[in-house]
């Protein structure tokens, strides 16, 4: 008996979230279409925007919702890839370039067999990593090492992989393995 | 007993639904207007494409201007030509080619004049308003001056670029086709074009232009722009220049080719390496006229060459030719130049290395479905238009079109794809969503899609941009008269 009363107020709440969600629904509908008015507008004041329609998904779309995750599979080795840069990074102090640079082919050496033992990640991920080991690949050679020509290193560096980018690259990957370039010249 | 059992298990599983449905998804369905296809500039993001008609322009006897007729403001060029007219006496450069001296020319001088004039005066309006994108160089050192009507187009002035580009093009074997979209894109062919200062700050390109030396604020900020001249130089191009501009000096100056003589005699035209300064605060050494254009355009086609080289090496490395066949395309080798020369054009704005990357990666993407889905011709044609639907990504949120998901969003929308994919029996609203998410093609990515979710910056569409260039060649000169056929694509 008490468990068909609970049944019958979880179906009345279902029914009052339901109009509530229809209404805020019809509220929400004109937000987004001026927004996509304007959009068209500036670009081509000409064009005629058709009526917008929203779709509410059912049940069975919505459940997908708890079953997504809310990471990239796999975060944990990109995880594992950036802490063993910041490890290295911190390990830069006091040290001479020519000796850091001696220890650059092993980070990428580690960096290469976490990535090796995990699965495939995300592509904006692999893209991400791909491009710090190459990145960390194209440093100077420790016997080439000259602190002077730090600005042609890392002009090389941009022109490589980001020539658009300013002073610094914009490129997140390129970005962060700039970073310890920039420690290394310090 | 089992009817209460039901309603015991029934009730957790009925409030998640309820709970669910308030945060459902919804989309919509819009259509966007078609310059979403065309996307923001390397050199001015605030521009865009218009494509005009050709019904002003007299291609047959070319309408070009005469100095006296222009504006003040728009002659400000004529003394440098001059200048270079004295430079050559024998008027290789300045004068109207024979078809003998044209020998080396696949682009006729048409294509150049289209480009300068829809250029400066369709796309900047240089005729009527001064742009931040025209700037003048008084003397080879210094930073331009930005914010300047378009220069006249003289037949001085047609002649100087048309002949230069043809013969750096010959002397340096760059096909000349393909430089014309290029720089079309690039410059319009201006010896003075260039891009506003701007600071890029938290991922955004900040609108405010700023003027050169920065103020002691800016600092240690990260500045985009000064691209100048007609190959857009920035400091990290120069300086990829130096690095092989010794070997390709040699080379011009021991040459046979017509070209490459015409190239060495002019004086200044292959200057010292000390002068390729990428110093923001020389960038005038690739704008000042005598030498440039000439210059400008044998650093650009040194960068072709070094970017081809970049290429073709990373390439081997990422084994490329391996992850082509994984993905199911057996490419001829005409496709794989075809594929390289993409990549070429990318690497202008995204680097050469980061052009593999991003390529390779796009084939390992496909690796899973290449027997479902096999890579085919389709998957690499830039003159495809992204689907124009919108859709909501999480509930609350504005709908956004296919240039906008993240790539977090393209996971999440993907396995909802793959879980309606399998439902045997779907509902109205189910049915339509997955129509949208069929026609994104988010778990099957073409490499144009492929770039527009993953290549991060402001130019995701940067070859579809670059595309856009050669087909208004093509729809306002003469069908493969100006740009490559089939341009980026296979």
């Amino acid at each position: 008996m008490r468990s068909r009363i609970i049944f019958i107020v979880v179906v009345l709440l279902a029914g009052l979230l339901f109009l509530f969600h229809s209404s805020k629904d019809q509220s929400n509908l004109k937000s987004p279409q001026d927004n996509h008015l304007s959009e068209d507008r500036m670009t081509s004041p000409r064009q005629e925007v058709p009526e917008m329609k929203e779709i509410t998904l059912s049940e069975t779309s919505n459940t997908l919702l708890g079953q997504v995750p809310q990471a990239p599979a796999g975060e944990g080795v990109k995880v594992q890839f950036l802490d063993a840069l910041a490890q290295f990074e911190s390990s830069l102090k006091n040290r001479k370039p020519e000796e850091a640079l001696k220890e650059i082919p092993k980070l990428v050496y580690t960096l290469q067999e976490l990535r090796k033992r995990a699965s495939r990640q995300g592509d904006a991920d692999e893209i991400y990593m791909d491009l710090i080991q190459a990145v960390l690949t194209d440093f100077p050679q420790p016997d080439q090492f000259q602190k002077k020509s730090c600005p042609d290193y890392k002009l090389t560096i941009l022109s490589q992989y980001d020539p658009q980018s300013g002073s610094r690259p914009t490129e997140p990957g390129v970005e962060r393995a700039f970073q310890i370039l920039e420690i290394i010249c310090r | 007993m089992k009817n209460q059992w039901f309603i015991e298990k029934s009730v957790p599983v009925l409030s998640l639904i309820v709970l669910f449905g308030f945060f459902g998804y919804r989309i919509h369905h819009s259509t966007p207007s078609p310059s979403q296809n065309i996307e923001l500039s390397s050199r001015d993001p605030a521009q865009i494409l218009p494509v005009t008609s050709s019904q002003n322009i007299d291609l047959g006897n070319l309408s070009l201007e005469d100095e006296t007729a222009c504006i003040p403001e728009r002659q400000y060029l004529k003394d440098q030509l001059s200048k270079f007219s004295e430079l050559d006496p024998q008027q290789v450069f300045t004068g109207n080619r024979s078809s003998e001296q044209l020998e080396g020319a696949f682009v006729p001088r048409k294509c150049v004049y289209y480009a300068m004039k829809h250029f400066a005066f369709d796309i900047l309006k240089g005729d009527q308003k001064a742009s931040p994108s025209f700037s003048k160089c008084e003397k080879e050192s210094g930073f331009p001056n930005y914010g300047n009507y378009a220069p006249c187009l003289t037949e001085k002035y047609l002649n100087i670029v048309y002949n230069t580009f043809i013969d750096v093009s010959d002397c340096l074997g760059l096909p000349q086709k393909l430089m014309m979209a290029k720089l079309f894109n690039e410059s319009g062919f201006h010896i003075n074009a260039g891009a506003p200062l701007r600071e890029y700050r938290d991922n955004k390109i900040q609108p405010e232009v700023l003027s050169y030396p920065f103020p002691e604020s800016l600092k240690d900020a990260n500045i985009i722009g000064g691209d100048a001249g007609i190959g857009q130089f920035t400091g990290a191009a120069l300086n990829d220049v130096r690095k092989t501009y010794p070997q390709w000096r040699d080379f011009i100056r021991k040459s046979d080719k017509a070209s490459c003589q015409r190239v060495r005699d002019f004086a200044g035209a292959l200057p010292e390496i000390e002068k390729i300064d990428p110093d923001l605060g020389n960038r005038c050494v690739v704008v000042k006229a005598p030498p440039n254009p000439l210059r400008a355009l044998v650093f650009y086609g040194i960068v072709y060459k070094n970017n081809q080289r970049a290429i073709d090496n990373v390439w081997s490395r990422e084994e490329v030719d391996r992850l082509l066949n994984e993905a199911g395309f057996s490419a001829s080798k005409a496709q794989k130049e075809k594929m390289q020369e993409m990549l070429l054009v990318l690497s202008y704005n995204a680097g050469p290395k980061t052009a593999v990357i991003l390529f390779k990666n796009w084939l390992i993407s496909r690796k899973p479905i290449a027997r479902q889905k096999p890579i085919a011709v389709a998957d690499f044609d830039f003159g495809i238009p992204l689907p124009q639907e919108k859709i909501v990504v999480k509930a609350g949120t504005e709908a956004k079109s296919f240039g906008r998901l993240t790539a977090d969003e393209v996971i999440f929308l993907n396995q909802e794809y793959k879980t309606l994919s399998h439902l045997n029996r779907k509902t109205r609203d189910q049915n339509e969503r997955f129509a949208i998410l069929e026609k994104f093609q988010l778990h099957q990515l073409s490499f144009p899609r492929f770039l527009r979710i993953y290549r991060t910056g402001w130019a995701k569409g940067y070859l579809t941009y670059v595309k856009g260039f050669a087909d208004i060649l093509d729809k306002n000169v003469g069908q493969g008269t100006c740009a490559p056929e089939s341009f980026l694509s296979l």
